[in-house]
């Protein structure tokens, strides 16, 4: 039995990693959970890219950037649309040392009508990175975290054909639950006809309230049911409710710069370790 | 003869209940049930509470004490009801004191009701600290009989007459989230733990029914893969293999080439040295355009001595020059992966 696709060079990315937050539940924090590891990370010496796949912008203003400022001409609308822009011309420092972005801005909610009729659609974003790392005058990044849209759309679709790995954050409730598992559909769906790569690395608890009891029980039971059928998947770390990540985001920055000494921003740096250290474990499955 | 079957028929007389009955079943969540058919309805619930019911099912202060049930004592306890008419209703939190057949009275207005009612009570013993919650409880059924019929209780309402404490400021947490409240007493442990025991009965087969396989397929999915396909060599006896030919053939003329192409995969590699199956294999990949693979499929088959394949491998190449001049010689060292 061959593993073709793995073994193929054309889907690798000369050891980079893709992490892409996705979940189909809106507000679950997967914006913050991707700056804010993706901050971790960069602090904690790593190289990162982080690739904002929303139309809403967010990831962008956390890290600093305006979304429709001169300056950042070329985004990640751009990128799907433009076959012959490459990665490299829509990458922007950030405040953050080892930290870039792909910024997004509104036009990306059009990039569903714009890419409906093209060739290749689901597949735009995979071969650019493909490419990026292809090529030997390009900068080094250790892992790529791209923030998909609360949508399983084309945009969403490009993120889960182009990662190597997923992230699903999710809160304790039981409708983030059942995104996850309409999620869960769309992987399966993709894996059979679009030949991808993509593996899960690990279920985020967000947004956990640690006062209520409903969130206690959903997190155990979901911890449980995930442990018993396939293994140790839920990340250790839980994010709590906390009021600096909101104060963190009306300031512009990610929590682990606007309160390094907060619960939430040890928590992030906490999850960003976890996750690196995930990443390291996996990595013998690519050969 | 008549006679005597008309006799008998009389003898055997059965008592006939008529109206709608109901059933009344009782249960502590640490001891097992009990159930009791009232019935009808208008008779025997016309007078009895919610105590009466509880202390005739003998669960007043022994579960083994069945008379005398009008004597015995009934201890603090909150009556969650359900009514099963037809449909599961909500449990209800109620006061002894509750007539019964208040509880019924939605379900017996139904101009289709069932026969048979089903009152559900679950019994909850109160903690001392569950004292205010007693307290509220009797406050809202004296202003519930003030009000008018019904005596039920709304979770809602009882927290507001509580006066539930504003929760403290949202912290973030860090480390493993803790099963229980920080609260030492090990009342408010109980009575925190019945607060949980439902709230997970409730969402224990709710989150258990959601399928998350689908993220995972990528993690697993290669092994679920060769499993599946050793499943199915396994299961090629000669029949089989027979039906999966006949299934394969009739899909390529079907023109379904990709669905014949799976089960000519599989012939294949339950039977290697088969040249038919490699020949069917080539002819099915040339149609799907995957020359490659034809070229390979045709080569096998040839040095299995297929007549055909020769020809077939001839044609190929002269549909496709630039691809098979590639590999030359070499086309018989190639092993393409049909994964």
């Amino acid at each position: 039995m061959g593993n073709s696709y793995l073994a193929n060079p054309e889907y690798s990315y000369g050891g980079m990693r893709v992490v892409c937050f996705a979940n189909e539940k809106g507000g679950v924090a997967k914006t913050t959970s991707c700056v804010n590891i993706a901050a971790a990370l960069a602090r904690q010496g790593k190289s990162v890219l982080c690739i904002d796949m929303d139309a809403q912008a967010n990831a962008t203003l956390a890290l600093g950037l305006e979304p429709d400022a001169p300056e950042t001409e070329w985004e990640t609308f751009s990128l799907l649309t433009d076959t012959r822009l490459a990665l490299e011309r829509v990458i922007f420092p950030t405040m953050i040392e080892n930290l870039d972005v792909v910024p997004a801005d509104r036009q990306l909610s059009n990039a569903e009508k714009v890419l409906i009729s093209e060739v290749g659609r689901e597949t735009r974003l995979r071969t650019k990175l493909r490419d990026f790392a292809k090529s030997v005058f390009t900068k080094r990044y250790d892992v790529v975290l791209v923030d998909c849209p609360p949508s399983l759309d084309l945009v969403t679709l490009n993120a889960l054909v182009a990662a190597t790995d997923m992230v699903v954050p999710v809160q304790p409730k039981l409708y983030s639950l059942k995104g996850m598992a309409r999620l869960g559909e769309t992987v399966a769906t993709i894996h059979s006809q679009l030949n991808v790569q993509i593996k899960l690395l690990g279920i985020l608890v967000c947004m956990f309230d640690r006062t209520a009891s409903l969130d206690v029980i959903v997190h155990k039971l979901l911890r449980d049911k995930i442990s018993r059928e396939y293994g140790d998947f839920v990340f250790r770390t839980v994010i709590g409710k906390s009021v600096a990540v909101s104060e963190a985001e009306t300031d512009g920055r990610p929590v682990v710069l606007h309160s390094p000494g907060s619960s939430a921003a040890r928590a992030y740096e906490q999850v960003a370790q976890e996750l690196w250290e995930r990443l390291g474990r996996s990595q013998h499955m690519y050969g | 003869m008549v006679r005597s079957l008309i006799s008998r028929l009389r003898g055997r007389r059965r008592r006939v209940v008529y109206g709608p009955q109901v059933l009344v079943s009782m249960e502590r969540p640490w001891e097992p049930g009990r159930v009791r058919r009232f019935g009808p309805v208008d008779e025997v619930l016309g007078t009895l509470t919610v105590g009466d019911l509880v202390r005739s099912m003998g669960q007043a202060d022994s579960p083994d004490k069945g008379d005398d049930a009008a004597q015995q004592k009934l201890l603090p306890a909150r009556y969650d009801i359900q009514v099963m008419s037809g449909g599961e209703s909500e449990f209800r939190s109620v006061d002894a004191d509750c007539p019964a057949a208040s509880l019924l009275a939605e379900a017996l207005a139904e101009p289709d009701h069932p026969q048979v009612h089903q009152l559900r009570i679950r019994i909850m013993p109160l903690q001392p600290e569950d004292e205010q919650h007693r307290t509220a409880l009797t406050r809202h059924s004296d202003q519930a009989a003030e009000d008018g019929p019904g005596c039920v209780l709304d979770e809602e309402d009882l927290e507001q007459q509580m006066g539930v404490a504003a929760r403290p400021p949202a912290q973030a947490v860090t480390a493993e989230p803790p099963q229980a409240p920080a609260e030492s007493s090990s009342a408010g442990l109980r009575g925190y733990m019945r607060k949980t025991d439902v709230l997970r009965a409730e969402l224990l087969p709710k989150i258990e029914a959601l399928d998350f396989s689908g993220l995972f397929v990528g993690n697993f999915g290669l092994q679920a893969r060769a499993l599946d396909k050793a499943h199915r060599v396994s299961l090629l006896d000669p029949e089989t293999a027979n039906r999966y030919l006949m299934a394969a053939n009739q899909h390529r003329r079907d023109g379904e080439y990709h669905k014949a192409l799976h089960y000519y995969k599989t012939l294949v590699t339950h039977d290697p040295d088969n040249e038919d199956f490699w020949f069917l294999l080539g002819k099915t990949a040339a149609d799907l355009g995957r020359v490659k693979q034809a070229a390979h499929a045709f080569s096998t088959a040839k040095r299995l001595g297929h007549g055909r394949a020769k020809e077939e491998l001839a044609a190929l190449r002269e549909r496709h020059p630039e691809v098979i001049e590639k590999t030359g010689d070499l086309l018989s060292l190639w092993r393409p992966t049909y994964d």
